[in-house]
């Protein structure tokens, strides 16, 4: 069953297998991995690694400075941060890969009928994509998040939805080029629906400016997430988010300097990491480059 | 003539997306949990109260009828009443605005003003240190969490150096200086006052940068990336072997070509720079806009929001209008 | 003889690559008499274009460099001069045309801005005096409307008026010598031939000389008055068009005259030189030419021969005629 599955795709494997050995090479592609792979460990094994339990309040060892004993000092309720800031980890990926499952998967089907379809659809669902576009990203989250509610789950929504234009976009600019092309006219006198075209010939053909895409956005998203909690607007006490631990850190600044300085680090060396990650993609998988 | 004609055709376009904008916030502002016509009444207000509120706001015709009383009264200028203050919202934008505006425009400036010849440089010195220097700090640049940074800066520079004040557009011992533009920088040169001229530049210096850093990184990069594409065309070769002097191939020749798609994509990162103010505002205690809708949130004052929201896109799409036009001016051939 | 106008002694230039260093030119000897129309030819990848750039240093240095040789302009040795100079030069006294007239003007500004700028720097008039100029220049490559052409910019134009406007702006300063890398390649052929009567009649008249490069033997033969061959970064014949036409010396030359198929006559197998153009970044060592070579003998693989004159103004670089005409086992 798995050698039936490799014959079949074989050239997929194979496009695959050389994309890899491509990053290996690329000097940034490799950092990027690195940092990401950090930081998903951090998440992943946060409750092994952690030297403290991040909820645990201990008011005798409020605002302690970095130390042997806590490396990032501690917060008001006498936290430890490092440990918030691993738990945290697991929030801002978690987030990330919502945002990038929502807005990817509405985001592309939607951009992929709307190419693909054309004409009075097409126009209409890139007017709305060009509205959903016209608000400054930040703004249109703030006020989103501030409609649905201050709830982390409610950012993540809002964050998503800001980002679905993107997807839509991209993968309606590679609908209408692939509709053109002969195999989809085969298909089609072969009794295809389009449903079926859509998802069979049409999607995977933009799967890589969509991985490119997608792995910029996760570091977007995490961003302005952290933007909104630090607002106010997204995770919400005690929750360990980065961006919600800077905002309180922020009331401690100028006495308590690590308290805002080590999560806003993360969500920096985070970002940074998909962020050159996905140039690294995106400059591997441009055609001209692949011979 | 062909350039207006774009012109009209690009303005008639964006009114259907003005309308858009106006729709989606208006939706946005019906899925706000809660009665309004209970918030803007009050805990104590009688039942029959909240109800004639209710329907004198409108609250109870279709939604479609909600939607044309809303565009009416934005047309009018009508954004509704802040919670808070129960001034017009309007108002309140309006008197936030200029602080908003300089810091902008103050941001803007510099921008264009170090991240251009950053970018031209770096791409003329391709792979050597400038260069790499340019590129990683266009990476940090784009990564960066607007609201750290502002705080890593209030660290060094006002906690640790004392160089810098932390906050606000003057200091407390000073008056602003009567209202021109209610830009300070402009009105305390208008009112011939050095000291506070100084005073307030000191005080926009790290909002300002703190403001710039992630629209610099994009404008330097898209510029080096577009010199790149545009110094090894043909047309570049011609110039040379007639003759020109280097300086003049790359300025004259090359640059205009390359702020093509400088100047389209900057168009649309400008919504960071919109975005970031209000981070930017709230770190520093700016009274802009940004710091006005960070204040609402906490209260949860929607119309304050939402009139907030909508402002600021309209005037995002305005400027995307007037980037557009500036990119058909600078290539001959999208006007055809 | 008259003391030629440009004179390439063994010009060699290199380029380095991924690959490896890539030997584009390997001393190469040329001389242009004043008022000569010189052909190039040779076929896609021979290095004329290299040459062409070299001889304004317009090669790009890193990765290229002219490792070699003198390129002496009236005596003057550009490669040796300094950059004020060498601009003196560039549009003024030695112009250049290029192969792709859709790419080769700046799209952003006006062919009057563009063709002004050059001769405003160069001949140091005003700018309305300029555009006197241009007109003049454009009605002398039969632009109608020259007037009006001025403000056109380079997409409102066809190719063929585009190529002209080119033709225009690099005689504008009345150079010595014109370097024109396959001009008429990028366009039709009716377009072709309108623009390369142009071309000839106005340098006839204005008595410049030309270095015409083509891989296009029947424009060449048409048009030039002296023509070089070239084979793997070396010329190995050049001689007067008609003489080389009648009688070509060189096996490559031969060669590639036997391979256009006739008019007239009897329908025959095409006849193609065997093999394929050698990779210049390690190239057979002797005479580039002699894997291919049907009559290669003893020296060909290990002695480079060098250009050797053969008959009045007849030079071939094959050991079949070193010492002075001679044949094999000579």
């Amino acid at each position: 069953m798995w050698s039936r599955f490799r014959r079949e795709h074989q050239w997929q494997i194979r496009e695959l297998l050389f994309t890899v050995k491509l990053l290996s090479r690329n000097a940034s592609a490799v950092a990027g991995c690195l940092i990401i792979a950090a930081m998903v460990f951090l998440a992943v094994f946060a409750s092994v690694l952690s030297p403290y339990d991040p909820i645990r309040i201990s008011l005798a060892e409020r605002l302690r400075p970095p130390s042997a004993v806590h490396l990032f000092g501690t917060d008001e309720l006498g936290r430890d941060i490092l440990s918030r800031i691993m738990y945290g980890a697991r929030i801002s990926l978690r987030i990330g890969m919502l945002v990038v499952l929502i807005a990817g998967g509405l985001g592309a089907l939607t951009g992929a009928i709307s190419g693909y379809v054309g004409q009075r659809l097409d126009n209409l669902i890139m007017r709305v994509m060009d509205v959903i576009l016209s608000f400054p990203p930040l703004v249109l989250a703030l006020a989103l998040a501030a409609a649905l509610g201050p709830d982390l789950n409610n950012a993540i929504l809002a964050v998503a939805f800001v980002m679905i234009p993107k997807f839509a976009r991209l993968v309606r600019g590679e609908a209408l080029a692939v509709k053109e092309r002969q195999f989809i006219s085969a298909a089609r006198a072969a009794g295809a629906k389009s449903l079926w075209i859509i998802l069979h010939h049409i999607l995977p053909n933009c799967l890589a400016s969509v991985i490119v895409l997608a792995t910029l956005v996760l570091g977007e998203a995490i961003l302005i997430a952290a933007s909104l909690s630090f607002i106010g607007l997204g995770a919400q006490p005690p929750t360990p988010e980065w961006g919600a631990m800077v905002s309180v850190g922020r009331k401690f600044l100028m006495d308590q300097w690590w308290y805002a300085t080590f999560p806003g680090l993360f969500i920096l060396t985070t970002v940074i990491g998909f962020n050159i990650l996905g140039d690294a993609l995106r400059d591997i998988l441009d055609p001209r480059i692949r011979r | 003539m062909r350039l207006l004609n774009y012109v009209l055709k690009r303005l008639l376009y964006s009114v259907p997306v003005l309308i858009g904008v106006t729709l989606l916030v208006f939706i946005i502002s019906h899925a706000i949990p809660g009665d309004p016509a209970r918030m803007m009444a009050g805990q104590k207000a009688s039942r029959e109260a909240v109800q004639n509120l209710r329907h004198s706001m409108g609250l109870d015709r279709p939604l479609p009828e909600q939607y044309l009383r809303y565009f009416v009264g934005l047309v009018q200028g009508d954004l509704g009443k802040s919670i808070r203050n129960q001034r017009p919202v309007l108002d309140d934008l309006r008197d936030f605005f200029p602080a908003t505006f300089e810091l902008t425009m103050v941001s803007m400036l510099f921008c264009i003003a170090v991240g251009l010849p950053l970018g031209v440089i770096s791409a003329l010195r391709r792979n050597r240190p400038i260069d790499h220097t340019t590129r990683v700090f266009s990476v940090v640049g784009v990564s960066m969490p607007v609201f750290w940074l502002g705080l890593m800066l209030l660290l060094l520079f006002y906690r640790d150096l004392g160089w810098l004040p932390g906050s606000g557009r003057l200091d407390v011992g000073l008056s602003p200086p009567p209202h021109v533009t209610g830009m300070y920088l402009v009105d305390t040169l208008v009112e011939g006052s050095e000291e506070k001229f100084v005073n307030c530049l000191l005080h926009i210096l790290l909002p300002a940068f703190c403001l710039s850093y992630v629209y610099l990184a994009i404008i330097t990069r898209i510029v080096r990336s577009a010199m790149i594409s545009v110094m090894g065309l043909d047309y570049i070769t011609t110039a040379r072997a007639n003759g020109i002097r280097e300086a003049v191939v790359v300025l004259k020749h090359g640059l205009k070509n390359a702020m093509i798609p400088t100047v389209t994509i900057t168009g649309l990162s400008i919504g960071e720079l919109l975005g970031g103010a209000i981070l930017t505002e709230t770190i520093f205690d700016w009274p802009g806009m940004g710091k006005y809708v960070v204040d609402s949130v906490n209260f949860l004052d929607f119309p304050a929001i939402m009139g907030f929201t909508l402002v600021v896109s309209l005037i995002y799409v305005l400027l995307n209008l007037a980037v557009d036009v500036l990119y058909a001016f600078l290539d001959p051939q999208i006007r055809y | 003889m008259a003391a030629p106008l440009l004179e390439i002694k063994r010009l060699s230039v290199q380029f380095f690559t991924h690959q490896g260093v890539v030997r584009a030119l390997e001393e190469v000897d040329l001389a242009i008499a004043p008022g000569e129309i010189m052909g190039l030819v040779g076929e896609t990848g021979c290095g004329k274009s290299v040459m062409a750039r070299s001889i304004l240093r317009l090669i790009p240095q890193p990765p290229g460099k002219i490792s070699n040789g003198q390129i002496l302009f009236k005596g003057e040795d550009i490669l040796k001069v300094r950059s004020r100079r060498l601009r003196e030069i560039r549009g003024n006294d030695i112009s250049m045309v290029f192969q792709e007239p859709m790419s080769s003007l700046n799209p952003v500004f006006t062919v009057g801005n563009q063709m002004e700028e050059v001769i405003i720097l160069h001949q140091g008039v005003d700018r309305r005096k300029a555009q006197g100029i241009a007109v003049g220049m454009l009605q002398q490559v039969n632009m109608p409307d020259a007037e009006q052409v001025l403000s056109k910019y380079p997409h409102e134009l066809s190719g063929g008026m585009r190529q002209r406007v080119m033709i225009a702006m690099e005689l504008s300063c009345r150079p010595d010598l014109l370097i024109a890398d396959e001009p008429t390649t990028a366009l039709d052929v009716t377009v072709q031939a309108q623009v390369l009567t142009i071309l000839v009649d106005l340098v006839k008249r204005l008595g410049t000389s030309v270095l015409f490069i083509s891989h296009d033997l029947g424009v060449i033969a048409q048009l030039c008055d002296r023509v070089s061959v070239m084979y793997a970064g070396r010329i190995v014949e050049t001689a007067p068009a008609t003489r080389l036409f009648a009688a070509p010396r060189h096996p490559y030359t031969r060669g590639l005259l036997q391979a256009i198929p006739p008019l007239e006559g009897e329908r025959e197998l095409l006849q193609v030189i065997p093999g394929i153009v050698p990779h210049l970044v390690d190239p057979p060592a002797g005479c580039r030419f002699h894997p291919r070579c049907a009559e290669r003998f003893g020296p060909c693989d290990s002695i480079m021969p060098r250009l050797g004159e053969v008959d009045a103004g007849h030079a071939v670089a094959c050991h079949l005629y070193a010492d002075g005409g001679g044949g094999k086992g000579s």
